[in-house]
């Protein structure tokens, strides 16, 4: 079992939501066709805010974060050196997409766009492979990568969807067009939480046959969960379906026109999917078994 | 120096008595908690029940010492992002302290754990051979303090010509991972690897 990794913990979730929020708003963008600068132009300065806050919170974890810049440098066979560059790069693009966006609103950038939500998918890639460690089988299965990538598309979508709302109040309900629009909007939201989700409920059972490898003082993944953590396991699932739930009952309400947005709702519903990735990924780290001695 | 070192240990005659690993300590000035050397407890057994009715045991209990194993694929090396770990010319695996970021990285890697952080430094710390002693001429302090010679260490080739290559034991893992320097030789209940059958009984001591 490791200790406190709440750092890792931020961090990955942190990334991975401002990921989810790069790749989510521009396939909406482009979906919806969007042009108008006062709609999902919020998301791209939103998830260079997360990676950078995540980034940051990084360096907590470090003993000597003094040496952080020679991190990159072992970029040949270390996935944690690959992890760093690539998390970097898509900071960095997002940044970029963001400035552009900024200083000229009439422009759409969309090819910058893409490669930023590109950058997102290859960085939630490249950290899921941190962690397949052959001495870690708990870890070591591409449950570790589905899980990820389900916390991307969850946390993303539901972040994407708030600001949206936020955005949108002042929507006018009567104006077919718009209507039109804000319909495949959240077309596109909807498909992408139920990838998130789907993801994540494929993973549960490979993590289960994971858990169940025991190290060498008799300690399995399972017991560990059974002693302490199954109230834990439980809740996190609870909370991850309750707020998906919310979040549907808020996409299904404005995809039937009886509402423009619902700001408090789908807070509630990110804030409830939020506490259970926390979780989930801390029982995650608590999870760690290794092989041998 | 002699390229590729490795230890050997002889499960027949450690006692467990873990002069190697104070020996370690007190070479190293190791911090608190920080282990180079680590003498595990493999124990297990049971009664079994004969046709005839009556009872026997089979418990076991046996000790295996280990430290870093120098290995010729070093997953810690692989793993780390500044490339502070490093294997060096004589096939030593080694941290240097000037690029060392303190991710522990190279800890969740391990098979042995090797990688040890001295949390006062900030920085992973490990097992260099005693590369000082080698060259004076001298054996590591782990096997000079060894009372029964259960311990022993040379150039790989000539240990594995001397003693052959041995069954994998448990707990130890699978060889392919890291191929370490490490030749023992079994004792007589020693499990197969792979092994449920024991477990670590001293887990607060190493």
């Amino acid at each position: 079992m490791l200790g406190n990794e709440w750092s890792l913990v931020l961090f990955t979730i942190l990334v991975q939501t401002a990921a989810g929020l790069v790749v989510v708003s521009e396939t909406a963008r482009r979906a919806g066709d969007v042009h108008s600068p006062r709609q999902l132009s919020w998301q791209i300065p939103g998830a260079c805010g997360l990676a950078a806050l995540g980034l940051l919170v990084s360096l907590t974890h470090l003993g000597s974060p003094q040496n952080s810049v020679l991190a990159v440098a072992n970029l040949g066979d270390s996935w944690l050196s690959r992890e760093i560059l690539a998390t970097s790069v898509f900071f960095l693009a997002s940044l970029a997409l963001a400035m552009v966006r900024w200083k000229r609103p009439e422009r759409s950038a969309s090819g910058l766009g893409i490669l930023a939500a590109c950058l997102g998918l290859a960085d939630v890639f490249v950290m899921s492979r941190v962690y397949q460690l052959p001495a870690v089988p708990v870890w070591n299965t591409v449950a570790t990568t589905l899980g990820f990538f389900g916390t991307m598309f969850l946390t993303g979508t539901l972040a994407t969807g708030v600001l949206f709302s936020i955005q949108s109040r002042q929507a006018q309900q009567g104006d077919p067009q718009a209507a039109q629009q804000r319909t495949r909007l959240v077309g596109v939201l909807f498909v992408a939480a139920v990838l998130g989700l789907a993801l994540k409920l494929i993973g549960l059972p490979l993590d289960m046959i994971a858990l169940s490898a025991a190290d060498n003082l008799g300690t399995s993944g399972v017991s560990l969960l059974a002693s302490a953590g199954t109230g834990l396991l439980v809740m996190r699932l609870l909370l991850v379906l309750a707020g998906a739930a919310i979040f549907a009952w808020v996409a299904m309400r404005i995809l039937a026109g009886r509402s423009a947005a619902l700001v408090q709702a789908s807070l509630v519903a990110l804030c409830l999917v939020l506490a259970g990735e926390l979780l989930g990924r801390f029982l995650f780290y608590g999870s760690y078994i290794r092989i041998g001695l | 120096m002699q390229k590729r070192l490795a230890f050997h240990l002889d499960m027949n005659a450690c006692t467990g008595c873990k002069t190697c690993m104070i020996a370690c300590i007190d070479k190293n000035d190791l911090a608190d908690g920080v282990l180079y050397r680590r003498v595990s407890e493999y124990t297990g057994g049971d009664w079994i029940r004969n046709a005839d009715g009556t009872y026997e045991q089979n418990v076991f209990s046996y000790y295996l010492s280990i430290s870093c194993n120098h290995c010729e694929n070093p997953i810690c090396v692989r793993s780390c992002p500044t490339t502070a770990m490093y294997k060096d010319e004589n096939g030593i695996v080694s941290v240097n302290p000037e690029k060392c970021v303190g991710c522990r990285y190279c800890e969740w890697g391990c098979p042995y754990s090797a990688p040890q952080f001295n949390a006062e430094l900030g920085i992973m710390t490990k097992c260099d051979f005693c590369r000082d002693y080698l060259d004076l001429g001298k054996p590591p302090a782990c096997v000079a303090a060894c009372p029964t010679r259960a311990l022993t260490f040379g150039p790989y080739q000539e240990l594995l010509d001397k003693y052959g290559q041995a069954q994998l034991v448990a707990p130890l893992p699978d060889t392919a991972i890291t191929q370490p320097n490490l030749l023992f030789t079994p004792s007589r209940k020693a499990q197969p690897a792979g092994s449920r059958n024991g477990k670590i009984s001293n887990p607060e001591e190493v």
